[in-house]
């Protein structure tokens, strides 16, 4: 009985001193961040319009803002421009090697009748 | 009836639980000051606003820790190589006698209860860094520095042992068996 009651109390104290050393450890537990809850989901819908252009009167653009937003749309349209004026002439330039190719195509061929014809009446000499 | 060891663990811990918990709280504050996170305090204790801004405050709180933990390791390990009362010099005796400082001067059994629960605290830190490094919750020197101070406090700890014990067997052996002259109960009279 005596026996039991020291290994009890022993192990209390070994108990007390194992918490003891946990203490400190345990509490570096106590630090944590936050999951970032801003996911965009399907369900998520924005009703408003983002979008707002200059000539909006709501819109508060600072001239320089707007000078600046004309200033790349001029670029842009220009841009644009130019890469249609582009295409434009590539597409004449091939029509007009197209109607080259399709007139010496025509010669050759009248030149092949020609020869044709000549032959036949070489022939029709000799007979 | 109750193990004078075990009571002598609990007396020598207490310090240096409380010394690593409030260290741990302070850095925590002050690390988040510095750097100018923010942080909320909950139930569930201090909250960070990122995982990036958890890292960075969780590595230098820990580095805080092991400070901490070197400075009182360093103070057992002057104890155990300089004050150790089996092999002090006698001028540093006389030295920390006139300074009022004897209580310095202690013996194996105190120096080694100091040193295991040290020593403890110094392993449970390195697993627990560990596990943070595998996890990215700290920067991976961070655990590295604590595994190179384990290593050391652990050598210094099994040097200075094995010295003590070595002392231990001479001492013994310089004894004489010869039981003649010695003094037997009641003879004196």
């Amino acid at each position: 009985m005596k026996k039991i009651a020291k290994v009890g109390l022993n192990g209390i104290l070994l108990v007390i001193f194992l918490a003891v050393l946990i203490l400190p450890i345990g509490f570096m537990g106590t630090m944590n961040y936050e999951e970032s809850g801003n996911v965009l989901s399907a369900q998520d819908t924005n009703e408003e319009p983002t979008m707002k252009t200059i000539n909006d009167p709501e819109a508060d653009v600072p001239d320089e803002v707007e000078e600046f937003i004309l200033k790349m749309e001029r670029e842009y349209y220009q841009k644009q421009f130019e890469n249609t004026s582009e295409e434009m002439g590539n597409g004449v330039e091939e029509g007009e090697k197209d109607k080259q190719q399709n007139t010496e195509e025509n010669e050759t061929d009248d030149k092949n009748t020609e020869d044709a014809e000549e032959l036949k009446t070489e022939e029709k000499i000799a007979k | 009836m109750l193990s004078k060891l075990l009571i002598k663990l609990i007396d020598k811990a207490i310090i240096p639980a409380v010394l690593l918990l409030a260290s741990r709280i302070i850095s925590i504050v002050l690390v988040s000051r510095y750097l100018g996170i923010s942080f909320k305090i909950t139930q569930k204790g201090f909250i960070f606003q990122s995982s990036y801004d958890y890292l960075k405050v969780n590595s230098y709180s820990i580095l805080f820790m092991i400070i901490v933990l070197i400075a009182g390791l360093g103070y057992v390990i002057i104890k155990a190589l300089i004050f150790h009362s089996s092999h002090i010099k006698p001028s540093t005796t006389s030295r920390l006698f006139s300074i009022r400082a004897q209580s310095l001067i202690q013996d194996s059994y105190e120096i080694y209860t100091q040193g295991a629960v040290w020593l403890s605290y110094s392993y449970l830190l390195l697993i627990v860094t560990a596990v943070m490094a595998m996890s990215d919750l700290v920067y991976t020197w961070v655990f590295y520095l604590m595994l190179g101070v384990s290593i050391l406090v652990t050598l210094i700890f099994i040097f200075d042992a094995e010295e003590e014990i070595k002392m231990k067997k001479d001492s013994r052996e310089w004894l004489d068996n010869d039981k003649k002259y010695l003094e037997k109960p009641g003879e004196l009279e």
